[in-house]
């Protein structure tokens, strides 16, 4: 069943079970309409629905046509039934109703519609179809609960990414309710989770809506045997200055750079070396997931240290490619050949992995991204925080692209608790002169979510001296701590979970008391039948060290370099234990700047300069 | 040699594919896929799927699928679908080819007379229960989970309350919304803004529900009501903004600006920027009437040596800025478009200016303004050329515009950090400023690979008369 996902099952908890347990929700649902149809999606679901099924699948199916959501009318099919496939959001409802008039103005052999929600109805979108009276043509309207999508064996999304957004800027907490959801559909696959610990106002909510789901149930609880030991909830807002960095590993910089999409990203095919027979197409999509070995190794390593690995392993694969040579007796030989199918995976892997480097050395090389880092470094260090900085005066008259500005100026505000009267007037006069007034919106929205703000009480500098967010000398090819991930920052959200795996939150709790949200801690118990015979009588079931597993979940977004700070983590001998991280979706600094614009304020991107 | 066990995986995919062409007789599919049964073990979920296949017998395929009566059809497969799951819970490849050319049997009319006894029992319930006033709880949980439900009968001001306080104890989105609605429907507007003032989330859920549904009026209403003037400012704003007609805009700006953002203390800070906004609209609206004007009639000269590729109105200020100090530079302080006059109104930093009026002056080539514009009076009336964003950004800029080397030889000479100015001319290949800068810098080695680099060029040979030089102190 579970074609192409053999690398979800790789880790200590299987996630090719919680992919097939979609897989076969999402066919019995579209089972449900019988004969031919049509899909039409929603754009946001095409890529997470790819992560669990493939066309093949769905051909077997009887889905003959498949169309992407737009505005106006359907492209014209045979078919019996047209299925929308959407998340619940007012905009596309409306081109859902449009769909639906010329739909159904153009007469002719009647289809049936039928309508089904990612992850859950939602009463406004339904009201929403009323008013525009098709409501009623709808033969069903049905809801499938997918809200975390497997992107690795220890990495699930939500891909939700307005989350942030929604919860923060427009106090709007639908995907929390959809987090704790898909935290019951872990707990009914994986067993209950018994020590929940959580920071930040949301992280509290969820844990709320999680109590009440279990009361709910009254019950009927999964009887399964739990494997997932902790759970950590951790609100954006606790950590914000992290993803507004630089990240500096592999996975972090693609995805800094090229934006990668459901473990995908396109990359420009010329770039990829010599395609044979592909003229014309422009793009290349390369997938992103540890069933490429290299990408596995490489993604997690600081950038300084991707060329090395790259090179030692290309004088490797020559190295076995010159066996053959070597290889006299037919035996040999057959030795030789019964490994080439995999030389040549690992030589194509590397080839394309060589040029995605060179793309973003040249990225990283350039001087305007040493210098906004050379700024960070000096801002995240406290020095040069209270005043106009002359970087962030030239980005804005050189016009730069508008969140690299705030970027930097969010990350000063954060690292100066709050930017002086005086430099925040100016600069937020150079935003608005350069980049249209409209952004008074982006700057308002910007103090709301707490990235920008007046000056307040100092705790950033009590907050880095004691989790030790500084660390000097940091060593990039064989890193010994997290901040070789952000070259000498260790990630706070990640100090935070280092801290709770060893010596443990009682330890710094005053540091805790300094950032925002209160804390959560929660017991659930356990059924007696079910209970890990942990630090049991016999001491020959301790001694087979049996590790404890510990889920990270992010409220409001997880960046990647963080994933690769706590994939170390887990590797540590101190911290011991295996670590799966979710998230409602993967950020970047841009992302979450973008979302913070005012609807109105279309982008200047080009100016008559 | 790596392709012997895919190829034969592959062949079975295709076979079992070829079900749905749409050449293959029913027969042959038939014959397929009884054969196909016995191939592997792993296969276990089309066996069954066979399984059911092979028992219906009645299978016939028309050309036109029959048809119950639209609505009808849908629930009768459900139905369908219950007698049959026994042993395979989800719906099946072959149960739904079936379907598609059903001949309408006696099993069917059973079906459908059950089905109809069982609509009938439904529809008693429902009449019944609606009538009958539900205890809150159960009617929040048919809402939470997609179930039909009434909330007409909650007519006490204290039973619409209590649902709505069970729902936001409840955090359920969906059910919340509902109970705030129904709220809003069935009490007075006082009562109802009253009742929401005592529960923000129900108000946050209120709020959402007005945004997405684009009541901007109710919104920027119910937002002052709750005291958040600042939001309501801002949504209103963002309305202002969002008009496309630039004299609609203006006006609602300036509504906006008096009904908000002046009454509202806290806000001063933002209403001096509106003002600012309203002011340069006003400003670019004649600007780009008369110079629209004049560019199709084709004979200002500057408007052909550089077309204009924006229209004016909507640009930020230092846009706007660049614009007029490329088509208006020399224009009187009085004049709308006057550089100098936005500077004063934008309250422009002088870097900010220098920054913009050089570049636009650049592209326009006019060097002599850029001389001027940089030149400032110095003791006892001595001029002195001095650039607030620095001579070696100047080189920048100039160079971006392609200005000619002796333009910018003579930037690169005010570059004071020699290191700079090296950096600088060797960027900007100003072969004259870079021999130069070395002979400053006492650097003879450079100089000499200098004269062997460049050896056919004139500069070489300038190059070569300074190693000659002896008055020259090398390091």
């Amino acid at each position: 069943m579970a074609t192409g996902a053999a690398h979800l099952s790789s880790s200590k908890l299987n996630l090719g079970l919680l992919r097939d347990f979609y897989r076969r929700e999402f066919l019995e649902c579209i089972d449900k309409c019988l004969g031919t149809k049509a899909i039409v999606w929603d754009d946001g679901l095409t890529g997470p629905f790819g992560l669990i099924a493939e066309y093949s699948l769905l051909k077997d199916h009887e889905v003959e046509k498949m169309f992407p959501l737009r505005t106006g009318s359907l492209p014209p099919s045979n078919v019996q039934n047209i299925v929308f496939l959407t998340r619940p959001r007012l905009e596309l409802m409306e081109k859902i109703a449009q769909n639906l008039h010329h739909e159904e103005t153009k007469g002719g052999y009647k289809k049936e519609f039928h309508l089904i929600f990612v992850p859950r109805k939602s009463l406004l979108c339904e009201r929403k179809l009323k008013e525009k009276g098709v409501y009623g043509s709808f033969s069903t309207v049905e809801e499938f609960n997918m809200t975390l999508i497997p992107f690795d064996a220890d990495l699930l999304s939500m891909e939700m990414n307005d989350a942030f957004k929604e919860c923060y800027l427009e106090n709007d907490f639908t995907s929390m309710y959809y987090a704790a959801q898909s935290l019951m559909t872990l707990q009914a696959l994986y067993g209950t989770i018994q020590y929940i610990h959580g920071k930040g106002d949301c992280a509290k909510q969820v844990v709320d809506m999680m109590r009440r789901m279990r009361d709910e149930m009254g019950g009927r609880e999964p009887q399964v045997l739990p494997q997932i030991d902790t759970l950590l909830i951790l609100d954006r807002t606790v950590d914000l200055l992290t993803p507004l960095l630089y990240q500096l590993t592999y996975e972090g910089l693609i995805d800094e750079i090229f934006g990668i999409n459901n473990t995908s990203i396109k990359l420009p095919a010329e770039r990829l070396g010599p395609q044979p027979s592909q003229e014309g197409v422009e793009s290349k999509k390369v997938i992103l997931n540890s069933a490429d070995t290299l990408f596995a190794e490489l993604r997690d390593k600081n950038f300084n240290a991707v060329g090395s690995i790259v090179s030692k392993k290309a004088k490797l694969i020559t190295a076995e490619f010159g066996e053959r040579h070597a290889a006299k007796t037919i035996g040999e030989m057959k030795q030789f050949v019964s490994k080439l199918p995999h030389l040549q995976a690992t030589r194509q892997s590397l080839a394309t992995h060589t040029s995605i480097a060179e793309l973003v050395k040249e990225c990283t090389d350039a001087d305007d991204f040493i210098d906004a880092l050379r700024c960070q470094q000096e801002f995240i260090n406290g020095l040069e925080t209270d005043k106009v900085h002359p970087l962030v005066e030239e980005c804005i008259a050189k016009s730069e692209k508008l969140s690299k500005v705030l970027r930097l100026i969010c990350i000063q505000s954060i690292c100066n608790d709050g930017l002086k009267p005086k430099v925040m007037d100016f600069y937020k006069r150079e935003i608005i002169q350069t980049y249209g007034f409209e952004h008074i919106v982006t700057l308002n929205n910007l103090e709301k979510v707490g990235m920008l703000r007046p000056h307040g009480a100092r705790t950033y500098q009590v907050i880095r001296k004691s989790l030790k967010l500084i660390v000097e000398e940091v060593n990039e090819q064989n890193p010994t701590d997290i901040a070789y991930v952000y070259s000498g920052y260790a990630p706070l959200s990640v100090r935070l979970a280092q801290y709770l795996a060893r010596p443990g939150w009682r330890s710094i709790t005053e540091v805790l008391n300094l950032l925002p949200g209160p804390k959560v801690e929660e017991v659930q118990q356990i059924p007696a039948a079910l209970r890990k015979r942990r630090s049991s009588i016999s001491s020959s079931q301790s001694s087979t060290g049996e590790q404890k597993l510990t889920l990270i979940f992010f409220l409001g977004g997880v960046t990647f370099a963080e994933i690769a700070a706590l994939r170390f983590l887990a590797q540590q001998d101190d911290v011991g234990g295996e670590l799966i991280v979710a998230a409602t979706s993967i950020i970047t600094s841009d992302r979450l700047l973008d979302s913070m614009g005012g609807d109105c304020c279309g982008t200047m991107e080009e100016s008559p300069q | 040699m790596d392709a012997d066990d895919g190829e034969g995986f592959g062949d079975f995919r295709t076979r079992k594919k070829n079900i749905f062409d749409d050449d293959v007789s029913v027969e042959a599919a038939k014959k397929i896929i009884t054969s196909a049964r016995f191939d592997d073990d792993d296969l276990d979920d089309d066996m069954e799927i066979l399984d059911l296949g092979s028992s219906t017998t009645s299978v016939k395929f028309s050309a036109a699928p029959l048809k119950s009566g639209g609505d009808m059809q849908f629930p009768k497969v459900n139905m369908l679908r219950g007698s049959n799951t026994g042993s395979n819970s989800s719906l099946t490849i072959e149960e739904a080819v079936g379907t598609m050319g059903r001949k309408f049997g006696s099993m069917d009319v059973d079906q459908m007379q059950q089905e109809i006894i069982q609509l009938r029992k439904q529809l008693l319930a429902a009449r019944k229960e609606r009538w009958t006033k539900m205890p809150v709880d159960l009617t929040l949980r048919r809402i939470m989970k997609g179930e039909p439900y009434s909330l007409e009968n909650y007519r006490a001001l204290e039973d619409k309350l209590s649902l709505l306080d069970k729902a936001v104890t409840l955090m359920d989105g969906n059910a919340i919304t509902a109970a705030v609605l129904h709220l809003k429907k069935t009490v007075k507007r006082a009562t109802f803004q009253q009742e929401l003032m005592l529960r923000p989330v129900a108000a946050n859920h209120y709020l959402a529900y007005l945004r997405g549904h684009f009541e901007h009026a109710e919104l920027i209403d119910t937002l002052s009501m709750l005291g958040r003037s600042e939001e309501a400012a801002i949504v209103k704003y963002r309305l202002a903004c969002s008009t496309g007609d630039i004299n609609t805009k203006v006006s609602s700006l300036k509504a906006c600006l008096r009904a908000h953002f002046e009454a509202e203390p806290s806000l001063a800070g933002d209403a001096s920027l509106i003002r600012e906004h309203i002011d340069l609209l006003e400003r670019q609206r004649p600007i780009e009437d008369s110079d629209a004007r004049l560019e199709a009639e084709g004979r200002t000269k500057v408007f052909l040596d550089f077309p204009r590729r924006f229209a004016l109105v909507n640009m930020p200020v230092t846009t706007t800025l660049f614009y007029c100090c490329l088509y208006h530079y020399h224009l009187q302080e009085n004049s709308f478009a006057s550089p100098v006059s936005i500077k004063k109104r934008h309250e422009l930093p002088e870097r900010q200016f220098v920054w913009t009026a050089v570049s636009a002056r650049a592209k326009a080539k006019g060097w002599t303004d850029i001389e001027q514009l940089l030149t400032a009076k110095g003791w006892f009336g001595g001029k002195k050329l001095k650039a607030a964003i620095g001579f070696g950004k100047v080189v920048d800029i100039l160079h971006r515009f392609q200005a000619p080397h002796d333009i910018l030889a003579k930037y690169l000479e005010l570059v004071e950090d020699l290191d700079t100015r090296l950096t600088l001319a060797k960027k900007t290949d100003c072969k004259k400023a870079m021999i130069e800068t070395l002979v400053k810098q006492k650097d003879r080695a450079g100089v000499e690979e200098f004269a062997r680099k460049y050896s056919a060029t004139i500069e070489a040979e300038y190059a070569r008369r300074v190693l000659r030089d002896e008055a020259i102190r090398w390091k």
